[in-house]
């Protein structure tokens, strides 16, 4: 028996002809079946695909993926280094364009600016002044006059230790 | 065919030496109710053979993240479901249809379709569930052709039982609507 009521009288009314959709013991007909032997078929060929796709694996096999993300990982690190390595000079006062002196006043280096600010970062690291070098500096001969406006006065030592903390440029600590 | 418990199919596909012995019986155990699933939502017979397809597919490959704390039917069914609902929104956006072109499409493919058995006022209604929105369609299939539990379909779609009744019974109420006055 059909859950659909119908349908030997035509002249029932339409809502006799309704299918009783909260009756819960009339079997339903299906209009949609299966081709002829589909179900028979199916299992098989669902394994023949799952077949293809693990034979697909071996000739093409993917990354693991621990080591895809120890890929993604090394590489984020690789950009942040760089990324950090451009943006830290910016910290730095640029150098005259004078080459650099080395404390017994001869050339030693010149600096090249086509160079990256990571070089250059580098050759003012390789010139920086030692503690030794500002004891050898004598504090008496200075004479730090600051502008007519501002009459306060400021220590050697204390200008010293400023240029140092801010990594200020050698050339102008060599003068000191 | 007798019907097998998940705790059998699980031990057998647990193990490598069975698990494509146990997988062949999963198969088995539910195609008809998973193709009958899919078919009532996308109408045709060939998009519900490769919709099938990919289900199982996807059991296959996902058998390790089975949690048993559901069934391993609403599971499958759940896939199914997401299946076909993604399945008419892509074919939806491919076509550029709106969701009425849409259902006059595969109003056409009822009629179309080789393997469509009904008679007249199974056609009618067929075209009254058409009118459906997609998810009311859902529940509405699930309740009556699948003959599912309210419980068992809140497993599947994620929404309460009494959500569900609702939605059911207002798809009900539509289509007695839409038959009564076609």
């Amino acid at each position: 028996m059909k859950r659909i009521r119908h349908i030997s009288n035509q002249s029932d009314s339409a809502e006799k002809r309704l299918p009783d959709f909260q009756d819960e013991n009339v079997p339903r007909s299906d209009p949609f079946p299966a081709p002829e032997n589909y179900f028979d078929e199916l299992p098989q060929r669902i394994m023949d695909r799952i077949s293809a796709d693990v034979q697909k694996q071996h000739e093409n096999p993917r990354q693991a993926p621990l080591l895809r993300r120890l890929w993604m990982a090394a590489a984020a690190i690789a950009a942040i280094a760089v990324i950090f390595m451009i943006l830290k000079p910016a910290n730095i006062v640029p150098t005259t364009n004078s080459p650099i002196v080395n404390s017994t006043g001869t050339e030693s280096l010149s600096v090249d600016y086509n160079q990256t600010y990571t070089d250059e970062a580098l050759l003012l690291e390789e010139n920086e002044i030692t503690d030794k070098d500002i004891s050898a500096i004598n504090l008496k001969t200075m004479d730090i006059s600051l502008n007519s406006s501002d009459t306060t006065s400021v220590a050697a030592s204390e200008i010293i230790k400023y240029l140092l903390d801010e990594n200020y440029d050698t050339d102008l600590l060599a003068e000191l | 065919m007798a019907e097998m418990s998940d705790q059998h199919l699980l031990d057998l596909l647990r193990k490598e030496e069975t698990r494509r012995y146990g997988f062949d019986l999963l198969v088995r155990q539910y195609q008809r109710r998973i193709y009958r699933h899919v078919r009532h939502m996308v109408i045709h017979h060939e998009d519900t053979d490769d919709i099938v397809q990919n289900v199982f597919l996807k059991v296959w490959n996902n058998l390790s993240t089975f949690r048993e704390d559901s069934k391993l039917y609403t599971w499958i069914y759940r896939i199914a479901t997401n299946e076909a609902l993604s399945h008419l929104k892509s074919k939806r956006l491919k076509m550029f249809l709106s969701f009425n072109g849409m259902e006059k499409q595969m109003e056409q493919a009822l009629h179309d379709d080789n393997y469509f058995s009904g008679d007249e006022i199974e056609l009618k209604l067929q075209q009254a569930i058409l009118k459906l929105p997609a998810k009311q369609r859902l529940v509405f299939n699930m309740r009556y052709y699948n003959e599912l539990s309210y419980d068992e379909m809140a497993d599947i779609t994620g929404t309460s039982a009494g959500a569900l009744k609702a939605s059911y019974h207002f798809a009900a109420k539509k289509i007695e609507e839409y038959v009564t006055t076609h």
